[in-house]
């Protein structure tokens, strides 16, 4: 969950208008950015992944000025082609591929962009970028470089420059691409994005002069300060169109501080980019296909409004169909479908109707869950407690508490607590765990569960089945073979099946108490008298005796 | 006034005692029982309750050697004579040369010797105090001889000395509030009044057979009074409240469904639309697994799958990455129900409403508010004429059935669902908007790979939170650790 922390002066001054908290927070809701707290002047509000166009307060005010009807429809995107080239070295394809970069001159910092510009890096590289990976920005100032600048891997050995200190700590020396993995703390930081790659990329400039290594450090000759005016920017990555729309992004807040974007011809050994790109593309879609979509009516003159108002560029195309520019910087739009919410959005969710449809259906239970349904009143009827305890455990409490040798269980591989590392394929050791924890509470206790369990299954697509227990256990003194026995006897009359015993071995079970229950002659289940060894390794002092059953065979006398 | 049995022992013995009595000193009377009522009592007005502030005093162990082997003084006492030079003294047995200092010390407080020289030799000589004292015993000894026995409480008349004692480490003092009972002239008048004489208090099966009881008046039973709580064998609330969700999507046509708790990744994720390098995905939200190592994808979906996420499908234009069949074959631990929506819908021919309510699991750790298993109820409605107001319908109505009045909705993303909203119930107790899941109605990119090719509405929403507010919970965990007491005395309401 990404969030983001702003000025609320500084929202109002780039929206042109003030509001009060509670209704800014309701129309920011309602837009599709929660609020999650305000302090003072700062409001934080959270944006979803799909919108990382709004992790500016540019990007907010950008879209709080449509809903508000201040400025609606698309945001120009004014460009001005430069004549500064980048030549991106073949030596780059499998290193980190993919560059595209920008220029903005006449830019005035003040506090609030600075901070903006700070914000949607650290943001973009979380969320977007995939932790730099993808995608990552470089800004510089301008004024220190010379053209063209070229974008090349070298061996780490060969890269030397001074890494940008960060604030707070000291100046850093010279150091080669190696060491500033090991020794800047950037570069400690994301050291996983190049650590296993022959070369490291870098940015030059005419001159010999670093200007960065992507994705971890610009270098200090080009830092941005506050009294820089005119920018250089780029965006690495592996994949061309996320660094596209992270580039178009960064651009967009650019212009809506007031900054002229250029544009910069970018050489490819086999191919010229001209970036950014920054017109819109369009989609034509029928205002019947939306309205179906969200059970509204609306005329085509009112479903345009709305997209207008999300600034979307809307253009009639004949009776009852549009055409809709998207703006270069929605990385959202792969669909008619992500209008029509456009459209739902811009309408507003508390201005709809909620209403049911008259879809015919008749309702249907799972047949486990109804015999589920029968046993438990059958058990509560008899005293029995219904519990309902974690399907994840472990092997201590699964097995060798338990009293038997580790089985293949499935198992998680990134557990997070050595609590929860396997799947449970019995219930019952969390039955008598849970009698391990009432054990101030006194007894007699009785108490069952109706619950999955997981076992593995070849068979199977998953490589596991899930099963439906019931599995019941009663401590104390009165905790007997013959007591369980009249339990499990009036259960097989409540479900109508016949039952026969059959003496059983099993480890849990003290020898010759315990016994193998058939329904109809199918094996579904056991129970009996358990073993003092588990009882004292359960730290417990009443005897228990415990029923383990398959719920399916012990209600159908088979498994389905 | 009528007494219970109990109660009359207690008055009966209050009587008895002068002036107010602890629980522990009336006759006849279980202490812990003469606590219980003597609170009821007070509630009648029959006696009243009080707290006092008792001192006690303990033996330390130091007490405990002194009591046992005498006071250093006195010990130093037996072996001195006339001119007993100093020196002879630091051998005393048992005694350390720092102990022998601080014997001198009480020797010279108690005037039992004189210190005096014998040529260069520094002697000590027994006065006539301390031949006295030979025979004699201190009051801190006898103190120390009662402490030994048990802790005693402080009086004015020995305070004093066992500030002494307690200065030489030898026992404690501490304070201790202590409840004290008085009966009252009500209490006595009710005493005398209440005539049991003639009363059976049990009826027998031998009354009925002889038809004795109808010789006999039964005595009356106070009704207010209150009895032990008794354990029943109940269902659990969650499950209870699982029976209420069930129930409601059964009356509503919905059929049920379930879907194994190990999935694969193409399920959870893949076949819903999620991008493989997708957040959710990681290692840090999502279990996977060891064993089994790996699922077998369904060969027909796979293709079209791979298509949505690369190129799109339907006039969308997808992801644009390499999909990858290994990825996707990873089995997890399901993150959402939604995987057992994606596969019902595989199968599934429309109209079709389906719904389950079940466990997802997430790499989270324990506590509180986070479980790191949890159940979900999930929804789909598979129809040519569903719309999003239609979802926004279900689900208001799911809310309100609950039991919510009020429910109102908010944008949100889904990558499976566009039109994607949160619902929010009003909870009067808090008076806030709660959200309670996430809701939708399936992309094309979900559906059509999977053979759908009208609208699905669709929800996946929690059930431990409402729970937890219902019954003003503030620890998930409370669900999953089935104390008894809680069990038993639970709401089983919603």
């Amino acid at each position: 969950m990404a969030t983001l922390t702003f000025d609320l002066p500084d929202l109002f001054k780039l929206i042109g208008k003030k509001l009060p908290v509670d209704e800014l927070s309701a129309i920011l809701a309602a837009m599709g950015v929660p609020v999650e707290g305000v302090e003072g002047d700062e409001i934080e509000v959270e944006v979803f992944p799909n919108r990382p166009d709004m992790l500016s307060v540019e990007g907010v005010a950008r879209n709080l000025r449509g809903i508000l009807g201040i400025e609606t429809g698309l945001p120009a995107t004014p460009l001005k082609a430069s004549d500064l080239v980048v030549e991106v070295d073949p030596s780059t394809k499998d290193i980190r591929p993919f560059i595209v970069c920008g220029i903005a001159r006449n830019v005035t910092f003040d506090d609030s962009f600075i901070r903006s510009v700070m914000q949607i890096q650290e943001k973009l590289h979380a969320t977007h970028c995939r932790k730099r990976r993808k995608a990552s920005i470089g800004i510089y100032d301008l004024d220190t470089i010379t053209g063209p600048i070229r974008y090349v891997a070298l061996e780490p050995g060969m890269i030397e420059f001074v890494p940008l200190s960060l604030e707070g700590e000291e100046e850093y020396g010279t150091m080669s691409g190696r060491e500033i993995l090991i020794k800047h703390s950037k570069g400690r930081d994301y050291a996983f994005t190049l650590e296993d790659l022959p070369r490291f990329p870098i940015l030059e400039d005419a001159n010999g002069q670093v200007l960065s290594m992507p994705p971890i450090i610009n270098s200090e000759e080009t830092r941005v300060s506050e009294g820089t005016t005119n920018l250089f920017f780029d965006v690495t990555g592996t994949d061309l169109k996320t660094i596209c729309q992270v580039l178009n992004i960064f651009c967009a807040l650019l212009t809506d501080r007031g900054a002229d974007v250029g544009s910069v011809e970018v050489r490819y050994p086999d191919a010229i980019m001209v970036t950014p790109e920054l017109a819109p593309s369009t989609m034509e879609v029928d205002v019947a296909y939306i309205t179906g979509l969200l059970g509204i009516t609306l005329s085509d003159k009112e479903v345009a409004e709305r997209l207008e108002r999300m600034r979307l560029g809307v253009k009639k195309k004949g009776k009852g169909r549009l055409e809709v520019s998207v703006p270069a910087f929605r990385t959202d739009v792969m669909h008619p479908m992500d209008l029509a919410e456009d459209v739902a959005i811009g309408h507003g969710y508390d201005n709809f109707e909620p209403s049911l449809p008259a879809v015919a259906t008749v309702g249907a239970p799972l047949p486990i869950r109804d015999a589920g349904d029968v046993v438990r009143d059958a058990l509560i009827g008899h005293g029995f407690s219904e519990v309902i305890t974690f399907v994840l455990t472990n092997p201590d409490r699964l097995f060798t508490r338990m009293g038997e040798e580790q089985r293949p269980v499935a198992t998680i591989a990134n557990p997070n607590s050595s609590e929860f590392t396997v799947v449970r394929d019995r219930l019952l050791p969390s039955l008598i765990e849970t009698l391990e924890r009432n054990k101030r509470h006194g007894y007699p206790q009785r108490l069952f569960e109706v619950g999955d369990i997981v076992v593995l299954d070849d068979k199977a697509d998953t490589g596991t089945r899930n099963v439906r227990r019931l599995d019941g256990a009663m401590a104390g003194t009165d905790a007997t073979f013959a007591a369980l026995k009249a339990v499990v006897e009036s259960l097989g009359r409540t479900l109508g099946r016949s039952m026969t015993f059959e003496a059983v071995d099993e480890k849990a079970f003290i020898p010759g108490r315990a016994a193998r229950v058939l329904v109809e002659g199918a094996p579904a289940g056991v129970f009996g008298e358990i073993h003092p060894a588990v009882l004292e390794s359960f730290a417990l002092e009443v005897p228990v005796a415990a029923l383990e059953f398959d719920l399916e065979v012990l209600y159908n006398g088979t498994q389905a | 006034m009528e007494l219970h049995p109990k109660e009359r022992d207690i008055l009966a013995a209050l009587a008895a005692t002068d002036g107010p009595a602890r629980p522990e000193e009336l006759e006849s009377v279980d202490p812990t029982t003469a606590r219980r009522m003597g609170y009821w009592l007070s509630q009648k007005g029959l006696v009243t309750l009080e707290e006092r502030t008792l001192e006690e005093a303990r033996i330390t162990e130091e007490g405990r050697l002194a009591a046992s082997n005498g006071l250093i003084e006195r010990r130093l006492l037996t072996i001195l004579t006339k001119k007993t030079p100093l020196e002879d003294l630091f051998r005393t047995e048992g005694l350390s040369r720092e102990q022998v200092k601080i014997g001198l010390g009480w020797l010279r407080k108690r005037k039992w010797a004189t210190i005096g020289r014998d040529e260069d030799v520094t002697v000590l000589t027994r006065s006539d105090e301390g031949t006295k004292a030979v025979d004699g015993t201190l009051l801190e000894e006898e103190i120390l001889v009662k402490l030994a026995i048990g802790p005693i409480a402080v009086t004015d008349k020995e305070r004093k000395l066992l500030e002494t004692l307690v200065h030489r480490s030898m026992a404690t003092v501490s304070e201790r509030k202590e409840l004290v009972l008085t009966i009252t002239d009500e209490g006595r008048e009710t005493l005398e009044s209440s005539d049991d004489e003639g009363s059976v208090s049990l009826l027998t099966p031998v009354m009925l057979e002889t038809g004795s009881w109808r010789n006999v008046s039964f005595r009356k039973y106070d009704v207010t009074l209150p009895v032990p709580p008794t354990r029943p064998g109940r269902k659990h609330p969650l499950p209870v409240l699982i029976d209420r969700v069930r129930r409601i999507f059964l009356d509503m046509g919905f059929q049920e469904a379930r879907g194994p708790f190990v999935e694969s990744s193409f399920w959870c994720f893949d076949a819903l639309f999620q991008p493989q390098d997708h957040p959710a995905r990681e290692l840090a939200d999502t279990f996977y697994m060891k064993n089994p190592a790996k699922t077998v994808l369904p060969k027909k979906i796979v293709p079209k799958v791979r298509s949505a996420h690369e190129n799109g499908t339907a006039g969308s234009s997808g992801w644009g990455y390499k999909w990858s069949e290994d990825v996707s074959r990873r089995p997890v631990l399901r993150t959402h129900t939604t995987a057992v929506s994606a596969r019902r819908l595989s199968e599934l021919t429309p109209p079709a409403k389906v719904f389950c309510v079940d466990r997802a699991f997430r790499n989270e750790t324990l506590d509180y508010k986070h479980l790191m298993e949890f159940h979900q109820v999930e929804g789909i409605v598979v129809s040519e004429d569903v719309t999003f107001n239609h979802l926004l319908g279900y689900l208001k109505e799911f809310y309100q059935r609950l039991g919510f009045d009020k429910v109102r909705f908010r944008p949100a993303y889904f990558p499976y669902t566009e039109m994607s909203v949160e619902p929010e119930v009003w909870m009067p107790s808090r008076k806030s908007w709660i959200e309670l899941g996430g809701a939708g109605m399936f992309r094309p990119e979900v559906t059509e790979p999977l053979g759908i090719e009208c609208p699905v509405l669709a929800w996946g929403l929690g059930l431990e939170r409402p729970a937890m507010l219902a019954l003003e919970m503030d620890d998930m965990r409370t669900f999953y650790r089935n104390d008894a007491d809680w069990l038993a005395d639970a709401p089983g309401v919603f």
